[in-house]
């Protein structure tokens, strides 16, 4: 530990610089999000436009230091002083891990506090949840970082390394003709995608401190790099629902009842040669303050002559009733030749349906409304409409704005201005992970929008409850092909 | 020239991943701009930005290591014992971001235009202007910086550190108040504000890289760019509206509207609806522009204004945005008696104010406006328009989400502002393009804007304006009480 403290007094010294720079950034990071936290903030003013700026500045400087700070003692290379003296690699290690959390955690969590104290929370009560938010930004922001750190020589190589990085989700992106959104994506894919990406750098990290062997860290780097992108965008459907069920237990058995109706075979006029098979789903018992909505669908057929046709686990693709006694309606095309074969044939279905609690309160004028989790909402009128605005420790307050006949996404098309006329708006807020706070560097979250006065807002919040899994035996017969 | 091509291929070949890099970058940057669409939501628009975030970022690094390669600074640097000619050395370093970051990103910016449907060589000089521009704000200044440190840690820290130290001049001088209001102020000389802060830029970058390399002096080359940075500082505001206000005033005159008048009435001085500051009360004064010739529309750009009092007490604004907390500041529709009013927020100095309210105030100093045409019409559902500014607009409707816009314009935006917001009495919605500026191109690494709107379905109607009069009046008011 000597030896440890020894490193880090001279890597204090040497980069004495770079901390005042990193302090600096930290100091102007909570100093504007604080200001952008308040309500009334226009959405592209100096403060908002700078809470954004800061954050990505901040970033980079502890991209900066860390490879900085890696690169002292570097491991890539046979040409260091540092393997000539008498370092353990544990202490060395142990040296650079200590100056990431003096330098960089600490800092942050104490900005956190700052942000979190100002906008009117109590930071010590949201304490584990801001140690919550260190762990996950460490993961994602430091540990990479770090990673590649080690199995390059100059800060040069890091760059390039990022750059090309950056090229290589370029061009998978493009490869994926714009179908995949990789910026977002379930808890479930985010969490594989990090526990690879972390056992991975661990790995690297692990490897070059013990044994130097960039070539083969290198690798190692790349396969995770690789493995993880494949989880984050392609982790099997059944695998996340079993995650998710084994995560949210259903409290007691069969809560909720689901039964297949007899299906309808029809055809749609932009589609002749195909037919449309329609499954309704009718979902009863659904507990009082709670909802429930298939997630995912896997129908087997069985044709009269032994053809057989599985559509293995697709998403549930229809709009949702939210009511305790629900039907729902799952469609499937089949080309016409192919529904003659199975057409009187026998059909079974398995799906996996999320059993969420629901809070709704209303949202009125002229006074803060308390949101359950913690936040609030208030509504304002500027410029003879509703300005609304919300503010969250830990979450959004809100994902989306739902509207009576339509669904108006948060934030895009309140951004282009595409919203008027409608009476009344939901701010809908769905929680999909068990995670204590969303990954983010600040732990204040605000949102706000504009609609017509006089509109009835209200809010509705979704938890998970359960997810549960039901196997339906119910052996029905397929309906004859209809006639376009 | 001969030792300049030579040091260009040596360059070359010693950053040819780094080339590789910057070509793909910057292609990938034209293909996320062809792909664009303002209703892509998510992934598509996070790209768009992550793009053209990332490629100056290549630059400034390839920058960085390129200048390095034959560092200013130090003693012990190998080619200072070469017969290098400082003029090859900067010439080929010169012609490496020409070839390799100016060429690529106009040629992609052609493809961008093509793409779009746009005729690329017609908007030549407009890219050529775009080029320019760039340089002086993205490549002149890491330029610049690569040639006052010695690697490209420092260089990184320069940055990270400069920014920092500008992110906080902006918070505790610029004053990120804590609570917000909604203001509306002119945007009438954003495009000479613009000049000045690209010139604030450049200025100093050039004269930094001209010292260096003609001297490699550090701490001279520093001096001499923080002074000239300074002084452009202190005189960008005044300066950029003065040669502003003298542009357009020859461009477009006063023919027409020698009766235009604006009028400041003694009473019309009250608390401003939103809080001064700690030194400063707000007050709301109300002018009046009358007399604007028929069909035309107002918009009153910058103001300056004189208050005295008893004694010889005497403050004054100085040359200052027209801004309101009222309302709009840009006319949008004539009026039936031909005038226009506004309430100009003004932050009067709180000593000043405390000594001048017991008695009568004489309020004298001058605005420059606008007067603008307008002109306007719809825009058919389901197709393709071309619009007054160079742009094109297409309309179509989706069952239960209404009717959609999409507009692109080389160059400049297509629109600027829009009545659609919710609650707004303007049905259908109308899309308000105004002249914004006499420059060629706007600072943008694409050549193309794009914007979208959306409504219910009752359409859209463009609305132009132009500028047909630029005029500076006096005004003046005796006996103001002050509220």
């Amino acid at each position: 530990m000597t030896q440890a403290l020894h490193i880090f007094r001279k890597d204090v010294r040497c980069f004495r610089y770079e901390l005042s720079v990193i302090g600096a950034l930290t100091v102007a990071f909570a100093w504007s999000h604080v200001a952008a936290d308040a309500p009334g903030v226009p959405e592209l003013s100096r403060a908002v436009i700078l809470a954004y700026v800061t954050s990505v500045l901040l970033v980079m400087g502890w991209w900066f230091l860390v490879s900085q700070l890696v690169h002292e003692e570097a491991l890539a290379g046979d040409r260091q002083f540092w393997i000539t003296r008498p370092y353990s690699w544990k202490q060395l290690l142990g040296g650079k891990l200590l100056f990431v959390l003096a330098f960089v955690n600490a800092p942050l969590l104490v900005a956190q506090m700052a942000i979190l104290a100002a906008a009117g929370y109590s930071p010590l009560a949201g304490f584990p949840k801001l140690l919550w938010m260190q762990f996950a930004a460490s993961l994602v922001l430091l540990v990479p970082a770090f990673a590649l750190a080690t199995v390059t020589r100059s800060l040069a190589r890091v760059v390039l390394s990022v750059l090309c990085a950056v090229l290589c989700l370029y061009f998978w992106f493009a490869g994926q003709s714009l179908s995949i959104d990789i910026f977002t994506s379930r808890w479930t894919n985010q969490a594989a995608a990090m526990a690879v990406i972390c056992a991975g750098a661990a790995l690297v990290v692990r490897w070059q401190y013990s044994m130097r062997r960039t070539g083969a860290s290198v690798i190692a780097g790349l396969c995770t790099l690789v493995l993880a992108g494949a989880l984050y965008v392609y982790l099997p459907m059944t695998l996340r629902c079993v995650v998710q069920s084994w995560m949210f237990r259903e409290p007691e058995e069969r809560a909720v009842s689901v039964a297949l109706g007899q299906p309808l075979a029809s055809t749609l006029e932009q589609a002749p040669s195909a037919v449309v098979l329609g499954l309704p789903l009718a979902v009863t018992d659904v507990p009082t303050g709670e909802v429930a909505e298939p997630d995912i669908v896997n129908l087997d057929i069985e044709g009269p002559a032994g053809a057989r046709w599985s559509s293995g686990w697709t998403w549930y693709n229809d709009v949702f009733p939210r009511a305790a006694t629900a039907a729902y309606w799952h469609h499937t095309f089949f080309e016409r030749a192919f529904y003659r074969r199975v057409a009187g044939g026998t059909l079974r279905a398995s799906l996996y349906l999320g059993l969420r609690s629901r809070t709704a309160l209303a949202v009125l004028p002229g006074r803060a409304t308390h949101l359950p989790g913690g936040g609030y909402c208030e509504i304002s009128t500027v410029d003879k409409a509703y300005a609304i605005f919300c503010s969250s420790p830990f979450r959004s307050a809100y994902d989306r704005v739902l509207s009576p006949n339509r669904i108006v996404y948060h934030p895009l098309y309140h951004a282009l201005g595409g919203i008027d006329q409608s009476t009344s708006e939901e701010l809908f807020s769905r929680w999909e992970s068990p995670w204590p706070a969303e990954f983010a560097l600040s732990p204040v979250f605000t949102d706000g929008f504009r609609c017509a006065a006089g509109s009835a807002i209200s809010f509705a919040r979704e938890d998970p409850r359960a997810w549960v899994r039901r196997d339906l035996k119910t052996t029905l017969h397929l309906p004859p092909e209809p006639q376009p | 020239m001969t030792q300049a091509l030579h040091i260009l291929r040596k360059d070359a070949r010693r950053f040819a991943y780094e080339i590789c890099v910057l070509a793909a970058l910057t292609a990938a940057f034209a293909w996320s701009q062809i792909v664009n669409d303002v209703y892509t939501a998510g992934a598509l628009s996070d790209y768009v930005r992550l793009a053209a975030a990332v490629l100056p970022l290549a630059w400034w690094y390839v920058i960085s290591l390129l200048i390095h390669e034959e560092s200013l600074i130090g003693d012990r640097q190998f080619w200072v014992t070469r017969p290098y000619s400082r003029g090859s050395l900067f010439a080929a370093k010169a012609l490496f971001v020409v070839l390799f970051m100016n060429v690529p990103l106009l040629l992609a910016g052609f493809v961008i235009l093509a793409a779009a449907g746009f005729q690329p060589l017609v908007y030549l000089p407009n890219f050529l202007w775009m080029q320019l521009v760039l340089a002086a704000t993205l490549i002149l200044p890491p330029l610049a910086l690569a040639s006052l440190t010695r690697t490209l840690i420092q260089f990184g820290l320069t940055v990270l550190g400069g920014l920092a130290g500008y992110i906080g001049m902006l918070l505790v001088i610029g004053g990120v108040s804590i609570g917000g209001h909604q203001v509306y102020q002119s945007n009438g000389l954003a495009w000479a504000s613009g000049i000045a802060s690209e010139l604030w830029l450049a200025a100093p970058a050039l004269l930094i890289l001209l010292l260096q390399w003609s001297t490699r002096r550090r701490l001279v080359a520093i001096g001499a760019g923080v002074a000239l940075f300074l002084l452009l500082d202190f005189s960008q505001s005044s300066l950029s509206w003065r040669t502003g206000t003298v542009v357009q005033s020859r461009m477009f005159g006063e023919r027409g509207a020698e009766s235009t008048a604006v009028t400041l009435n003694a009473g019309d001085v009250t608390p401003d609806s939103w809080a001064g500051t700690h030194e400063g009360v707000a007050l709301a004064v109300g002018f009046r522009v009358i007399h604007i010739p028929a069909g035309e529309t107002a918009a009153p750009q910058i103001i300056e204004m004189t208050f005295e009092g008893r004694r010889g007490a005497r403050w004054s604004t100085g040359w200052t945005q027209v801004i309101s907390s009222e309302a709009d500041v840009f006319q949008k529709d004539p009026v039936p008696d031909r005038t226009f009013n506004w309430w100009q927020r003004v932050v009067v100095d709180r000593s000043f104010y405390q000594r001048a309210r017991s008695g009568p105030v004489t309020i004298r100093g001058s605005v420059y406006v606008m007067l603008n045409a307008r002109r306007g019409f719809g825009l058919p559902e389901n197709r393709t328009t071309a619009v007054p500014g160079g742009g094109l607009c297409h309309v179509w409707s989706r069952p239960r989400f209404g009717q959609f816009v999409k507009c692109l314009a080389p160059f400049h935006l297509p629109f600027s502002a829009s009545d659609g917001f919710p609650g707004s009495q303007w049905k259908p919605v109308r899309l308000l393009s105004v002249w914004d500026s006499p420059l060629p191109a706007n600072l943008g690494m694409s050549p193309l804007s794009t914007m979208g709107m959306g409504s219910s379905a009752e359409g859209f109607i463009f609305l132009r304006y132009e500028p047909r009069a630029y005029i500076r009046r006096p005004f003046e008011a005796t006996n103001v009480r002050l509220p």
